[in-house]
């Protein structure tokens, strides 16, 4: 049954975006809101109880005893369901993640000349984990060893992933008992579905165990090796300002929207758009510029090293689109709405679909290949341009953009931390033991059309901050944080709590770090691995004060995500929808069972409330557990640049005595 | 009596103290106290002395410009975009050393 249609302030609480919203309504565009209302979700599907895997199916298991027509049972379906879900989402991130290694192999080989290796340090990291030795190779030599030993990975025969040796000890120790260390990438992907296959693994929690060991490969393998790579190209980001939101498409020049997942394209498209020659061939069309913008992970990318401005997360991309000023948009993978080739008729953009994995209908397809990477995003480049004399009224949102600094890899926040001779994570576990820092929330993930566009990662944001909670973020959860202002530094000022405050300042950081894209999210487990080895906070991940969530989650990548997370030894919680909510039982696997097993949890919650309220709760039992102080809100705040301000507009003399304490 | 607090750019580091305070070691002046953290000087004098101009006019003489502005930050924003150090690193570390947490002693002990 149709539901009823959302006003745009029900359906987002970002405001470019219901400027945008209350447009599409006014001339009756159909964006993924409007669908969203328009359809409910199916409920059988949505609770995990359908079987699709056989064609005697499918089978529908409404009822509490219901069995699919080979005897599967609801727990057995709702586990292969989560399962594959895990399965698809490994996938996508090593998938991505093998093809930078197979570009760092043509660059090394001379086979990709628009390539380079950006990062020669990064790229020494990598060799010494994989232990290649360094001695008298060039980094074309290096490099070349590397990209080999990444794509080893994916399919090794033997052995287990040597990523996981960044891991704690403790946390090792606790995969090789348990028997969920990933073999290799590719293996635990391809026995996940397997496994899964009719008539295979039958026991909910057998099933679910190889879920982790899947996930695993995800986040200590594909993913891990995606962000290191893609460090080693384009260099490891470092903090850059930008901006963010739908008003940083500009009136008076060509604007080119890259939007998906991988920065081996978009990279390319950057540097084309700066190169003086199509500057000029958009000069020549009228306009004022070549002017570059993001959605989604590619956004955040080329956010991260570039500084190339947010337009929006997942939920905006078709409202890019509405603002009638975007001469071409560019996509490669993951995340990208089919709604988008419809939506294109009434606008006069150009969509570009660049990946030999993803051909879309309403998109010219100009296959992308590194090896002739900057002549095929020339020709991007001069498409967009070209459109631009079509170009009609323009919707650009009135309201204001946030500007930020992005750029918080897990290198630089360890070197922000101490300086170039002392960096380590030791600032970070003494403000947390010292209670200036109550704990961490990694805050990731989609927006979801279901629920209203951005508000569970503004309201979850803001309340943390206000506890003294740091926020780590990546994916479209950090394009929301930006958009509210909350990656700038002096949001510190007006958001954080007092302690937070302190350490804000004292480092010169925004309280919440963005570090970077999906797969970045193997940077927060280096972080967590780091501040676990760090000492004082326990010896595993799982003994740190820490949260991981996705509130408004929607892929099946967010799933893998969480489930390494978990894997790793956190506490996840989802927001809203819990895809096997019809079976309790595998609920209680993925909760009571893998905290038992592994030491995290998974949990999927409703409410913002309730998600503040056990997220906090968790942090204060592991403050407990480790004996620290308790947190007392009104502890700390006396020091640091916001007191400054207070003693700077005392007269010279009580300014004296408030610094020194003692009368001039 | 009267008080007079200046502000004087210029004065910014402790040799510009001492030098203030010996050369401002005249009659009329009852009390001084010369910050460089501040780059501020307040005085207490007798206006029956010496006049707030005749003050002003002794900076000039010993060539510190004064500034009728606020006193400054004490840190000025860096206007670059980018920490100019961190292409410089001679490394990307993505895994605790222990042998570093050994060699550090009781300093990192917990």
């Amino acid at each position: 049954m149709a539901k009823k249609q959302r006003s745009p302030e029900e359906a987002s609480q970002d405001q470019a975006s219901i400027e945008l919203l209350q447009y599409a309504m006014d001339e009756g565009y159909d964006t993924s809101f409007f669908r969203a209302d328009s359809q409910a979700p199916c409920p059988i599907g949505s609770k995990g109880l359908c079987c699709k895997v056989c064609s005697m199916g499918p089978c529908r298991l409404t009822k509490e005893d219901s069995v699919g027509v080979c005897g599967a049972t609801r727990d057995t379906v709702a586990a292969r369901n989560f399962a594959r879900m895990v399965a698809a989402g490994a996938a996508a991130h090593s998938d991505h993640g093998r093809d930078l290694a197979h570009t760092l192999l043509a660059a090394a080989q001379g086979h990709a000349p628009d390539y380079t290796i950006r990062d020669p340090l990064k790229l020494r990291e990598m060799a010494v984990t994989f232990g290649i030795p360094l001695d008298g190779k060039s980094v074309e030599e290096l490099a070349t060893d590397v990209a080999k030993a990444a794509l080893e990975e994916f399919g090794k025969y033997e052995g287990t992933l040597t990523y996981l040796k960044r891991a704690p000890e403790r946390r090792q120790k606790i995969w090789e008992s348990v028997k969920i260390e990933p073999r290799s990438i590719d293996r635990e992907i391809v026995e996940m579905m397997h496994r899964t296959h009719v008539g295979n693994d039958q026991d909910a929690e057998h099933i679910l165990d190889h879920a982790l060991r899947c996930a695993l490969g995800d986040g200590w393998g594909g993913s891990m090796l995606a962000t290191d790579l893609t460090d080693v190209l384009f260099g490891t980001p470092g903090p850059v300002q930008s901006d963010s939101n739908l008003g940083v498409l500009k009136e008076d020049e060509v604007n080119i929207v890259i939007h998906g997942h991988e920065p081996t394209l978009s990279e390319m498209v950057v540097a084309a758009a700066l190169d003086p020659e199509m500057i000029e061939y958009a000069r020549s069309k009228g306009a004022g510029g070549i002017n570059m913008a993001g959605i989604c992970c590619t956004a955040n990318e080329t956010l991260m090293r570039q500084g190339v401005p947010l337009a929006g997360n997942f939920l905006q991309q078709e409202l890019a689109l509405l603002t009638g000023s975007v001469e071409a948009m560019v996509v490669d993978i993951q995340c990208i709405m089919q709604g988008l080739g419809k939506l294109k008729e009434h606008f006069h953009t150009e969509l570009i679909s660049t990946s030999p994995k993803a051909k879309m209908k309403g998109f010219t397809h100009i296959e992308f290949d590194e090896h002739n990477a900057l002549n095929i995003a020339k020709e991007i480049v001069k498409k967009a341009v070209d459109k631009y004399p079509e170009r009609g009224k323009t919707h650009i949102p009135e309201s204001d953009t946030a500007p930020l600094v992005p750029g918080f890899s897990h290198e630089y926040i360890q070197y922000a931390l101490g300086g170039v001779h002392r960096g380590s994570f030791r600032p970070l576990n003494d403000a947390i033991i010292s209670g200036r820092i109550r704990g961490v929330v990694a805050n990731i993930g989609c927006n979801n059309a279901r629920t209203c566009h951005d508000a569970m990662h503004r309201k979850v944001v803001t309340e943390f901050l206000k506890n003294d909670i740091l926020v780590v973020e990546t994916g479209c959860g950090a394009i929301a944080s930006a958009k509210q202002g909350y990656m700038a530094p002096e949001a510190a000022f007006e958001a954080a709590g007092p302690g937070l405050r302190e350490v804000c300042e004292a480092v010169g950081i925004p309280p919440v770090l963005h570090m970077g894209s999906c797969v970045d999210n193997s940077r927060i487990l280096t972080v967590l691995a780091q501040m676990a080895t760090e000492g004082g906070l326990g010896e595993d991940i799982s003994d740190i004060p820490a949260v991981g969530l996705a509130p408004e989650w929607m892929s099946e990548k967010a799933i893998s995500i969480a489930t390494y997370c978990v894997a790793s030894g956190a506490y996840v919680i989802m927001g809203r929808h819990n895809p096997v909510s019809g079976v309790e039982e595998v609920t209680k696997i993925i909760s009571d069972t893998w905290e038992e097993k592994i030491g995290g949890r998974l949990e999927f919650v409703d409410t913002c409330e309730e998600i503040i309220e056990r997220s906090i709760a968790h942090i204060d039992a592991k403050r407990e557990a480790l004996g620290l102080d308790p947190y007392q809100p009104d502890k700390w705040g006396r020091s640091g640049d916001a007191r400054m301000n207070e003693v700077l507009e005392k007269p010279f003399l009580e300014r004296i005595e408030a610094v020194y304490g003692v009368k001039a | 009596m009267k008080e007079l607090t200046l502000t004087i750019p210029g004065l910014f580091a402790d040799h510009h103290v001492l030098r203030i305070r010996k050369a401002l070691d005249i009659p009329g002046i009852e009390e001084l106290y010369a910050s460089s953290a501040w780059r501020q000087v307040w005085i207490r004098y007798d206006e029956d002395t010496l006049s707030e101009d005749a003050i002003e006019d002794m900076f000039h003489t010993l060539g510190y410009e004064l500034d009728e502005k606020e006193p400054p930050l004490l840190v000025e924003r860096i206007r670059a975009g980018r920490d100019p150090q961190w292409e410089k690193l001679a490394a990307r570390v993505t895994k605790t050393n222990p042998a570093d947490l050994k060699m550090s002693g009781e300093f990192r002990r917990y």
